[in-house]
């Protein structure tokens, strides 16, 4: 047993070095994002307000009801996809998922919107979305169950077929909403985290954390999975709870996020890519650097999305599929390695 | 010896199509059973419902100890270590307050490691293994997790000669150490060298005896449809080719 711990207790520091400078970078996106917005504020109007949350002036507006909020969901989205990716690609066994590939966005999405459509308070949306996402995710895995070769090919396949259904229901939902609610519905699908307030910010983080939570305890079952289901199976996991299991915290989380954020693609699939690099694929390591990895992701895209055109806003979805797609072909044609 | 496993009018069906039926029998602590027979005989079902891991549509199962069962030729990811991968199926058996691997998970990790000759490539990725030392960390995890019975799908499948032999010495080394190891193998010679008892499982029935009474050519010409000839090699082994 001697000879075993040194190399494992190397290893162990490296990855937490890694931890530590996602986290610091997350705070600098994060600091670096209050700094941006439409109204130009002087640094030191800045660091007066960040001082003194009880202030009632311009600056304080900004920062406190405008800024911080925004900073705070642009965090808890990024965090929520990072994980929900990672564990929906260690489900699977396919780098090429995400929940959008695996129809919990496109179900969430038709949910939300039907919801929005309806009038429903916003506290219902991402228990809405959460029911419309796990059901797309449902089916979705049910079709491509099995450990064939073609099960991944079917997962895509099965998603984009479920994806297109999403997309043309949430078009009947436009096409009978008012004027009104079809803005709203269309500004939401384009992805953005504009405009929200600290109570949108308390409700999607105690979904999200709640998802977080679940995820802790799925831990041991996603080091497993990623083995193989008939080698899980065979080491005595209870393959078809697990699955589910980690199918519904990946769909709680992604739902949450669509609720909030609307369409924002491709943190998901890219983040516990690059996450992986660094801590390798242990769930215990990957899920804290996928979530500070999306948070940095979403704090900065959102941060280049308001300033590139200022005063004008690029809808934070379009902006990350112009670099999620290019990723999504480098990596679709590299072998599988998770 | 004590029997680990002892099967009882086993039948597996799939749908209307009838795998095997009313089969019978009974794996010893300390033996290695080459489990043989032509591919869609039913070796994976059986051993998937030995490990129980699959529900028999009839028949009873005696399990006097856990059985751990390894799949067929799986991979490993490339970043997982063979101590990682024998920690991460010992992590399901600890109870979910518990956090941190214990020092008893963390012994049983090396002895398993030990018995399976990888004590020195513990903390290798496994990218940097060798087929047949990655088929070995498979192997520890079984052996890690306390079992009783070890349950082996075509151990040697995608291994050249020299990885064969390997693993294979691996199985026969665990089993004398007092593990029922029941192993699928095609390759009948391997089986005969290696394996206490064969088990052949063809056109639905399960025979079993020792390597001489069952690989016999009109017993393999018989299962396999194709016509097989033995003979006993100066060291007494049985030796099994296709005309």
């Amino acid at each position: 047993m001697d000879a075993l711990a040194p190399r494992a207790v190397r290893a162990i520091p490296t990855k937490a070095i890694w931890l530590l400078a996602l986290c610091a970078c997350a705070l600098c996106a994060a600091a670096v994002s209050v700094t941006v917005g439409s109204v130009a504020l002087p640094a030191g109007a800045m660091i007066d307000a960040l001082r003194h949350p009880a202030a009632s002036n311009l600056a304080h507006t900004v920062v406190w009801d405008i800024r911080l909020p925004r900073i705070a969901i642009a965090a808890f989205v990024g965090a929520g996809l990072g994980v929900a990716g990672a564990m929906l690609q260690a489900l699977f066994r396919n780098p090429l998922v995400d929940p959008y590939v695996t129809g919990v966005s496109a179900g969430a999405a038709v949910a939300a919107s039907a919801s929005i459509a309806l009038g429903l308070s916003f506290a219902f949306v991402p228990a809405a979305a959460f029911a419309g996402g796990l059901a797309c995710a449902v089916v979705v895995t049910a079709v491509s169950a099995g450990s064939s070769g073609s099960a991944n090919l079917r997962l895509v396949l099965s998603g984009i077929a479920i994806s297109s259904l999403c997309a043309a229901l949430v078009t009947i939902v436009l096409l009978r909403s008012g004027m009104s609610d079809s803005i709203t519905i269309l500004g939401w699908l384009a992805g953005g985290i504009g405009g929200r307030s600290w109570s949108d910010v308390a409700l999607t983080a105690s979904y999200i954390a709640a998802g977080f939570v679940v995820a802790l305890f799925l831990l041991r079952s996603l080091n497993v999975l990623r083995l193989g289901t008939d080698a899980a199976a065979g080491f005595g996991l209870h393959v078809g709870r697990a699955r589910f299991a980690v199918l519904a915290a990946a769909a709680l989380i992604a739902a949450a996020c669509v609720a909030v954020s609307g369409i924002v693609g491709f943190v998901g699939l890219m983040v516990p890519h690059a996450a992986r690099r660094l801590v390798g694929g242990d769930a215990a390591w990957l899920l804290p650097a996928s979530a500070l990895g999306g948070a940095i992701v979403v704090l900065a895209a959102d941060a280049f999305a308001r300033s590139v055109a200022a005063p004008a806003e690029l809808p934070l979805g379009v902006l990350l599929a112009f670099v999620g797609v290019p990723f999504f072909l480098i990596i679709a044609r590299r072998p599988v390695e998770l | 010896m004590r029997a680990v496993l002892r099967a009882q009018g086993l039948s597996v069906r799939y749908g209307h199509r009838t795998i095997f039926e009313s089969v019978d029998a009974s794996f010893d602590a300390g033996s290695l059973v080459a489990l043989i027979g032509p591919n869609g005989a039913g070796k994976s079902s059986l051993l998937r419902v030995l490990a129980g891991t699959q529900r028999p549509s009839a028949g009873s199962l005696e399990r006097h100890a856990g059985a751990a069962l390894v799949a067929t030729a799986l991979p490993l990811p490339p970043d997982v270590t063979p101590a990682q991968l024998s920690g991460y199926v010992l992590a399901l058996r600890r109870p979910w307050w518990l956090v941190r691997q214990t020092d008893a998970e963390r012994a049983s990790i090396a002895a398993a490691l030990e018995r399976a000759g990888l004590r020195d490539r513990a903390d290798d990725a496994a990218a940097t293994l060798s087929s047949g030392e990655v088929q070995r960390a498979w192997i520890a995890a079984a052996l890690a997790t306390d079992a009783g019975a070890v349950l082996i799908d075509e151990p040697t499948t995608h291994l050249d000669v020299r990885y064969q032999l390997e693993v294979l010495r691996t199985l026969k080394t665990i089993a004398r150490s007092g593990i029922a190891v029941v192993a699928a193998i095609h390759d009948l010679t391997l089986a005969a060298r290696f394996a206490d008892s064969i088990a052949l499982l063809a056109g639905g029935a399960l025979a079993s005896g020792p390597p001489a009474a069952i690989l016999r050519a009109p017993t393999l010409t018989h299962a396999f449809g194709v016509e097989v000839a033995t003979y006993t090699d100066a060291e007494g082994y049985v030796v099994c080719t296709p005309r």
